[in-house]
């Protein structure tokens, strides 16, 4: 099984009658960024949710480089080498932008066996690549602008070398200039060897960055191909299957 | 379908209305029992039961259904039952305006401190009212030239029979839960059942939270107040014990075991906590272990109480009823 | 006078400090204020004198015994009741604070009831620290024990807030208590977290009960006053402000003592409560609201 991340038939939700997703199957390849596109209310980050132990499954399974990881708790997850960058909300806002980079990195250290040496080479780099996180190092990350908090997002991302990372919405409020900037530090990120399962509503960007998409209709896959077939009628298709004019 | 669709329109627990008229029964079943015979032990026993149950179902409008909590319903009874004392022993201000003015003062303290603490989201109000009850009882301990500290203060009795003090206590029970009845009939009652549910969507609807939320505290406020100088009156020594935090344990005991947020529960968990108290401290005073064990257990595993889950069963069978009632209606109008 | 009153004054603030401190990681990173804080303080006290007094333990180890005794109520405490709620109710925010509130609660009653039944109403007193005449520093009397009972007490508060504030496992603490979910992501073991602050708690508390068990002999219902007290304190200082707690409870312990000596020595449990109004009408986010996040 070549596959970094696979759903078997996940049927998920947050109340007890009510299925969010609804036998879903789905899979990521490795080292292939794989992006995810629906309405809203289709369950797009209920996928994210169900795969990272914030919501238990009710039927079906999740499996992480073979091995089945359904309703595991985030931090063993965490452990295994997986990596979140949430909606919004994934920052210690009392935290300098310093501390913000080194904690995760230094609490999965025993886990991912890393030097401390390491740790330190790794922020460095980051601080070269997002020179304005450098320059703010010292500040509370709650005086951030909400582009500068998702750049740190991903900072923290690079930082911590994922085998896999599940993306949400990166670009959701965001300036397009810097929604732009955002989507080529995913390209980046999947160059260094992450698998990335990108969730947004920019159809368009995540049919460029990823090469496979999956299209999520009220909890199920309703079509999914290499990004390139979407490529050549990308209006017409979105029309189809989203009955939305684009 | 037709049974969720029910069951979201009607509230949980059975019409108030039912719950009322099981409440008014049960009192009036009370009522002839000293003619009857009833030893004045437990014509005490059930006086006891009333006076809690009025402090109990001042808690529950405020836990139960605006979702407050107050840990001060002992604090308040004990302040009420001062002020009339207070009254009459320095101004010899007769017991018939010591007893409302005991309300009153508690209702304008818990003006103060609604105002103080309710603005603000967060656990302020138990933890100011914790302190405030504690703190109360420290001064009427200390105060000793004017208190008399742990001695207390004599009052004087209202009527020369107990049984008098019987049928005051069921009517004023009586009276309690049937103006509750009638607020909670009112938008207000809806107002504060819409803050307990979600106080955020409350406001957003237009609701005045912080208004509401300050009135319930100081209605409940001066009820307590009411109750503890009706309960001096009836002891006719008044003595800081009246707050002591265990006071409130029971109170909030009582609430839970009978069913919080409805309005038969508070009377039935007063009596059964206060009847069977009567048992565990013969036993060897196990009722402070026993009903603080059954709170968390009941807070676990049956949060709507006893009341609340008979009425659950009731509704479901209704349900039931209302479903495949409906279910021949289709069935006659597709024939 | 005063400065000896100032100095006497810092000194329980000292006490009420190690107290507010667990009481406020607690509301930190769990969001629930525990009602059963000052029969944490309890347990310790007796666990002191009991293992001295009945069973002969030496105070070197019946200190660090009480100390553990709390420790372990908080993690059962926190395995028992609290844990379970957090793993059911998710983000339901209302039936957490009711729960959390009438189980602490009733807890205390429990606690204080329990305690009673065991070794009776009243109160014993603790053993000294260190036996010897009292010691003239800087014009103030003090006896050995009350500066060996305050060194402890001073040691255990710094290191807690220094390890808080500078080690991995405190800024994982703090982490958890800014963002839970963010704190998931990133490898932390929320629960092992909220256990671990529940116990640390329990173990301040402890401590706190043991120390001044010479002073304020314990009883069942000894740790009403030290909690309330701590209450205020954690208002004062901003909910979940670990630094808010360790200034708050200075400030309370001189407040209190110059209200002993300008106002009145019998009232002087009460200034608490006049404090804790004056904060509520002008500061009701406290003087440090750091680690408070608006959900």
């Amino acid at each position: 099984m070549s596959a970094i991340l696979q759903l078997e038939n996940v049927t998920a939700g947050y109340s007890a009658d009510i299925d969010i997703l609804r036998g879903l199957n789905l899979k990521v390849e490795r080292g292939s960024v794989t992006g995810l596109i629906g309405l809203n209310g289709a369950g797009k980050s209920t996928v994210m949710k169900s795969v990272f132990g914030f919501l238990r499954p009710r039927i079906g399974h999740v499996f992480y480089n073979g091995r089945e990881i359904t309703a595991s708790s985030p931090h063993d997850l965490a452990a295994k080498g997986l990596w979140l960058i949430p909606q919004d909300g994934g920052l210690f806002d009392h935290m300098s932008v310093e501390t913000n980079l080194r904690l995760p990195i230094e609490t999965r250290r025993a886990a991912a066996g890393i030097s401390r040496a390491e740790i330190d080479r790794r922020v460095g780099d980051v601080m070269q690549q997002f020179p304005i996180l450098r320059e703010k190092r010292r500040q509370l990350a709650t005086r951030l602008s909400g582009g500068q908090r998702k750049l740190l997002e991903f900072a923290i991302a690079h930082v911590q070398r994922p085998t896999l990372c599940l993306i949400d919405e990166p670009s959701i409020g965001l300036a397009p200039k810097v929604a732009e900037e955002v989507f080529a530090h995913i390209s980046t990120l999947a160059k260094t060897g992450t698998s990335i399962l990108l969730v947004d509503h920019n159809i368009r960007k995540v049919i460029e960055v990823a090469s496979y998409v999956y299209v999520l209709t009220l909890g199920t896959v309703s079509a999914e191909g290499e990004s390139s077939a979407f490529r050549t009628d990308l209006h017409g298709q979105v029309k189809e299957w989203l009955g939305i004019n684009y | 379908m037709a049974a969720r669709v029910s069951s979201l329109r009607r509230p949980a627990a059975p019409t108030s209305r039912t719950q009322l008229a099981i409440a008014l029964l049960m009192l009036a079943a009370l009522a002839p029992l000293p003619t009857l015979g009833l030893e004045i032990y437990w014509q005490g026993v059930v006086i006891t039961s009333l006076y809690y149950a009025m402090l109990a179902t001042n808690w529950n409008l405020l836990a139960g259904y605006t979702g407050l909590f107050s840990l001060a319903p002992a604090g308040f009874a004990m302040l009420g039952a001062y002020v009339t004392a207070l009254l009459w022993t320095y101004a010899g201000v007769s017991p018939l305006i010591g007893i409302p003015s005991g309300a009153i003062v508690c209702a304008v303290v818990g003006l103060i401190i609604g105002i103080l603490t309710l603005r603000l989201s967060g656990p302020y109000l138990a933890l100011t009212t914790l302190a405030l009850a504690e703190i109360l009882r420290v001064i009427a301990l200390n105060s000793f030239d004017i208190t008399r500290g742990e001695i207390g203060l004599e009052v004087p009795a209202l009527f020369s029979h107990q049984s008098s003090y019987y049928y005051m206590f069921i009517v004023a029970v009586g009276c309690l839960l049937i103006g509750l009845h009638w607020l909670l009939g009112k938008p207000c009652g809806l107002y504060l059942r819409a803050i307990r549910n979600d106080e955020t969507g409350a406001r957003a609807r237009g609701v005045r939270t912080v208004f509401w939320k300050v009135f319930a505290f100081t209605i409940s406020s001066g009820f307590c107040g009411l109750a503890g100088a009706l309960f001096a009156h009836y002891v006719i020594i008044v003595s800081p014990s009246i707050g002591h935090l265990l006071v409130t344990g029971l109170v909030m005991s009582m609430v839970v075991l009978g069913g919080m947020g409805t309005l038969l529960g508070p009377l039935v968990g007063a009596l059964l906590v206060n009847v069977s108290s009567e048992y565990l401290r013969a036993a060897g005073d196990y009722q402070h272990i026993v009903f603080p064990i059954i709170v968390i257990v009941f807070a676990r595993f049956c949060r709507e109480g006893l009341v609340g889950r008979i009425a659950m069963m009731f509704n479901a069978r209704a349900g039931v009823n209302a479903a495949r009632g409906s279910r021949t209606t289709e069935v006659l109008a597709s024939s | 006078m005063l400065s000896s009153m100032l100095v006497s004054g810092l000194i329980t603030g000292t006490f009420y400090a190690l107290m507010a401190l667990g009481l406020t990681m607690i509301f930190g990173v769990l969001r629930i204020v525990n009602f059963a804080h000052g029969e944490f303080y309890m347990i310790g006290g007796f666990a002191y004198v009991l293992l001295y007094h009945s069973l002969g333990v030496p105070i070197v180890a019946a200190l660090p015994a009480a100390v553990v005794a709390g420790a372990a109520l908080g993690w059962v405490v926190e395995r028992l009741l609290i844990r379970p709620v957090y793993a059911e109710m998710g983000a339901r925010q209302q039936g957490r604070d009711e729960y959390a509130i009438i189980v602490t609660f009733a807890l205390s009653i429990l606690l204080i009831a329990a305690m009673t039944k065991i070794v009776g109403p009243w109160s014993l007193q603790g053993p000294r620290l260190i036996d010897g005449p009292p010691l003239l520093i800087a014009g103030i009397r003090v006896s050995p024990h009350q500066l060996a009972a305050l060194g402890i007490a001073l040691f255990f508060l710094l290191g807690t807030l220094y390890l808080l504030n500078y080690s991995l496992w405190g800024r994982q603490i703090r982490a958890v208590a800014q963002n839970r979910s963010a704190a998931a992501v990133m490898g932390v073991d929320v629960g092992k977290v909220s256990t671990i602050v529940f116990a640390t708690a329990g173990g301040l508390a402890a401590l706190a009960g043991a120390l001044l068990s010479n002073m304020i002999s314990p009883s069942p219902d000894v740790g009403a006053f030290p909690a309330i007290k701590s209450y205020v304190i954690i208002v004062l200082g901003g909910l979940g402000s670990p630094l808010g707690a360790l200034i708050g409870g200075l400030l309370l312990g001189v407040i209190e003592n110059l209200g002993a000596i300008y106002i009145s020595f019998s009232y002087r449990d009460t200034y608490g409560l006049v404090l804790l109004v004056v904060i509520l009408l002008v500061r009701p986010n406290g003087l440090f609201g750091e680690m408070r996040r608006e959900v």
